[in-house]
């Protein structure tokens, strides 16, 4: 990495940590005050993973109601564990994928794929997908974001721990 | 309370709770919102206390929350992309209701599902795909052939009939080798009646090929007109859907509906039809013929109907997967080569040369693993296979030598049966693939018909108007959004007269697109209306009223062709001289002469033979060629520098004295000869007035030029 470039005013990243930022909970959205050289309060902020597809609990930036960035929450164990929690639970609640951890059933049909699959939580999803090229995505070696025509979005978190049957179904869109 | 549901939606996420699932409701009364989740009243907050309810866009969910008269935000509901649509919708009425206390009438229909299994339409369509009959898709390419009929019914009385010829042959076969080859009475041979059925089997074939060529060609001159009429019509259809529409599907699959399903219904049709066709009514002649001169031989021929059939679906079931990894391994190695290619550049001046090498090697290798696996294994399983098929043929051998032997059959007969026999599983390997190949057909039939009925929702009215115009736009409280939740637009009124140049100012995202693709009609306002010279746009043709309008969009397109045929394109009879005079005012004139063939010059794919700032003035010609009564320049001169801009700057306002004009430019000086200035900010009009009363207000557009000013002195 060059530290050059790291330390150029311009890439200046305010990072947000337990000394520096208090979050809490008002009217069902996430609020924060930060205390830098000016204490600033935002009755809403907005979590955004950087790196949604790998880093689930890092690099995480939060942004104002206008989008712009306050700072950078570089890992959300940096916090006290209440505040952890609060963190991860917002992250879920705006990240909204639930895990597939079974392939029940997979019908072709006119260029659209139904899928009937069980989620971790033992609830029966089923959905539609167009063009498995694209919205089929293998993330590294094992895992598998899926979304489907209407935009939800499933995950397998481990291709290998499928049952050979859903494995059969799913490979070969793989 | 006044309990009438004015309108409400549904939700099906837990607010709060990421995982957990609710069955939600939020209700628009007619003085508060009332909020239930399973069944049960949660929040209820009168209307008069909320100022709005806003939409925020989760990943793979959405949010709902309003907020209050006191500037308070409160969530109010959480929902998962499968209703979405319909909640955008919904939370845009009651915004409306809110602000007005009117609930306007539904534009569209909501309906997005299918009612009978509940899965979701294909954005744009009306058909589930999921639900659609197989019989009834083929019982409509059907009818795309009734006007040429008299060919198909030719075609096919001639498939029985060839088909029935071609019983008589393994028929003259067989008094060949029982009178002649082997008479019961050697000796007394007539060599001249033999070299007869000779002939007669030899004119029998040529009759055969001659019927089978004049069926063929019916055949195909049918499915060839059959071809080009669907394909013409689906362009049509195409070309006369809304952008809205359009811009839901990529080109790329525009393309492949136009081009590549109507291959497949083309291949089916001309190439794989005929041969099924033939070999069915063989199927059904032979079965016909062998069930009433031996039923037990037949019953005997067809006992390995079933395992052929059988194993050969098997086999194709097991195949297709291997083929479509192997496609799949391909696709991707072609999908790397792309990517390396289009940014040949990048990869050689960052010297990646090698890496990108070695991504393609390893793409390549998996095709080649693909490509071996599959070769190997179609090697070893086709001949197990065809052993296997040929065994029932064995057993008729054996059958029918015994037969022989026993004194009740002839050698002639034998070999009739062994042909009929092969004439037989000829047809039943072949029937094996008819699901295959009626599956492709039907998929890319559904995918057509899909186009076809597609509901045209910017179209012209009953009895559109088609007038000159003189190009005064009136734009009254006109709020529009797209699909995405946000509204672009709203109550955005500004009155343009004829004549005037008005300059649309704001930053990125505020709307100003938004506002001329609906001048120009690309899609329809949600609410409010766009007049021209006081008639509704949408009471006015669209053909007469965009032949009116000039537009120079910030993509410039050129179609591959010559530079002249380019600036004629929306006046292909223009003279010479008038495309060399708009040339002039576009400031193209001097580099396209200076080019070694002038204007005609070929200009590439998309234009790509010439610069973004020498594309523009080729647009800017294009657009003035036609004299619009309406001129619309989208950031028509940001690839100019500045000295060129204001040259082809001063001469638009010339020229638009005589048509009226609107221009959008993040380069303020762009605009300086505007009569007026329209600021939007949030889809909102913020301010209007000339420069001067602009920055004499010291509003958004003073704080846009003393940014712009800082930044030139820079």
């Amino acid at each position: 990495m060059n530290n050059e470039l790291i330390n150029d005013p311009g890439a200046a990243i305010v990072r947000l940590t337990k000394e520096n930022a208090s979050f809490f909970e008002k009217n069902g959205f996430l609020c924060l005050t930060v205390k830098n050289e000016e204490e600033l309060t935002c009755d809403r902020v907005f979590l955004h993973r950087d790196f949604p597809f790998e880093l689930l609990w890092e690099y995480i930036s939060v942004l104002d109601a206008d989008n712009k960035e306050i700072g950078l929450i570089y890992n959300i164990s940096d916090f006290d564990s209440e505040t952890e929690a609060m963190l991860k639970k917002e992250l879920e609640r705006k990240y909204y994928s639930p895990v597939i951890i079974s392939i029940d059933s997979l019908k072709e049909r006119y260029g659209f794929s139904y899928w009937g699959t069980t989620t971790a939580e033992g609830r029966k999803i089923e959905f539609t997908i167009q063009d498995t090229f694209r919205h089929v995505n293998r993330i590294g070696e094992d895992k598998c974001v899926i979304t489907d025509v209407d935009g939800n979005r499933f995950v397998i978190e481990s291709l290998s721990g499928l049952d050979k049957k859903s494995y059969r179904r799913i490979e070969l869109y793989l | 309370m006044d309990s009438k549901i004015l309108t409400s939606f549904d939700f099906d996420l837990h607010p709060t709770e990421p995982y957990e699932i609710c069955s939600g409701k939020v209700v628009l009364y007619k003085d508060c919102i009332s909020l239930t989740e399973n069944g049960e009243e949660k929040k209820r907050v009168p209307v008069s206390d909320i100022e709005e309810l806003k939409v925020d866009n989760g990943v793979g969910c959405i949010f709902v929350s309003y907020i209050g008269k006191d500037g308070n935000a409160c969530l109010l509901c959480r929902s998962s992309m499968r209703d979405s649509k319909a909640v955008i919708k919904k939370v845009r009425r009651i915004n409306l209701y809110i602000e007005d206390n009117t609930l306007p009438p539904f534009g569209e229909d909501f309906t997005e599902k299918c009612p009978k299994c509940g899965r979701p339409y294909k954005d744009g369509s009306n058909i589930c795909l999921f639900c659609s009959d197989k019989k009834q898709i083929v019982k409509r390419t059907w009818r795309l052939f009734m006007p040429y009929k008299a060919y198909v019914f030719t075609a096919i009385l001639l498939f029985f009939f060839i088909s029935g010829l071609n019983l008589l042959l393994p028929y003259i076969n067989r008094i060949a080798v029982d009178n002649y080859i082997q008479p019961k009475t050697p000796g007394k041979v007539d060599i001249g009646e033999f070299a007869l059925v000779m002939l007669s089997m030899l004119a029998l074939d040529l009759v055969i090929r001659t019927i089978s060529v004049i069926r063929t060609h019916l055949l195909i001159a049918a499915g060839n007109k059959m071809i080009i009429n669907l394909r013409n019509t689906l362009f049509d259809k195409v070309q006369r859907l809304s952008i809205a529409k359009i811009s839901k599907r990529t080109a790329g699959d525009l393309m492949r509906r136009v081009t590549g399903d109507v291959w497949v219904l083309q291949n089916f049709i001309i190439n794989y039809l005929p041969g099924a066709l033939e070999e069915i009514a063989v199927l059904v002649c032979v079965s016909i013929y062998l069930f009433i001169y031996d039923w037990q031989l037949f019953l005997l021929i067809m006992l390995p109907t079933p395992f052929v059939v059988a194993s050969f679906r098997l086999f194709w079931r097991f195949m297709r997967k291997l083929f479509h990894k192997r496609w799949l391994a391909g696709s991707k190695a072609n999908s790397v080569l792309h990517d390396i290619f289009s940014g040949i550049r990048v990869v050689k001046a960052f010297g990646m040369e090698h890496k990108e090498g070695k991504r393609y090697e390893k793409a390549t290798a998996h095709e080649r693993y693909m490509q071996e696996k599959t070769d190997c294994i179609w090697s070893v399983l086709m001949p197990v296979l065809r052993y296997f098929i040929g065994f029932g043929e064995f057993i008729i051998l054996f059958y029918v030598g015994n037969r022989i032997i026993d004194g009740h059959m002839t050698l002639g007969e034998m070999t009739q049966f062994s042909a009929y026999a092969g004439m037989i599983y000829g047809p039943l390997r072949m029937i094996a693939h008819i699901p295959r190949h009626l599956m492709e057909f039907n998929t890319s039939s559904a995918k057509i018909f899909e186009i076809l009925d597609e509901k045209e929702d910017v179209c012209d009215a009953e009895k559109a108007l088609d007038f000159k115009f003189k190009g005064n736009i009136d734009i009254n409280n006109v709020s529009f959004g797209y699909d995405s939740g946000t509204e672009v637009l709203h109550k955005v009124d500004v009155h343009i007269k004829e004549g005037e140049f008005i300059g649309l100012v704001g930053a990125s995202g505020v709307g100003k697109s938004t506002l001329i693709n609906l001048i120009m009609r690309m899609y329809d306002v949600e609410e409010g209306s766009i007049t021209v010279d006081g008639v509704d746009i949408r009471d006015i043709s669209q053909e007469a009223l965009r032949s009116q309008m000039g537009v120079v969009l910030q993509e410039t397109f050129l179609f591959s062709g010559s530079i002249y045929q380019n600036i004629a394109y929306a006046k292909p009879e223009a003279t010479r001289d008038e495309i060399i005079a708009v040339s002039k005012i576009a400031g193209c004139h001097d580099f396209i002469s200076r080019l070694p063939d002038g204007y005609n010059t070929r200009v590439g794919e998309r234009g790509s033979t010439l610069s973004g700032g020498e594309r523009q003035r080729v647009a800017i010609a294009r657009a003035l060629l036609h004299n619009p009564k309406i001129l619309i320049l989208d950031e028509a001169t940001s690839a100019l520098d500045t000295e060129t801009e204001k040259q082809i700057q001063d001469a638009l306002s010339r020229i638009s004295k005589k048509c009226t004009t609107i221009a959008i430019a993040h380069r303020l000086s762009t605009l300086r000869n505007a009569t007026r200035l329209v600021v939007l900010d949030k889809g909102r009009v913020a301010e209007v007035g000339t420069h001067d009363e602009l920055i004499a207000r010291g509003g958004i557009y003073y704080g846009l030029v003393m940014a712009q000013r800082e930044m030139a002195q820079m």
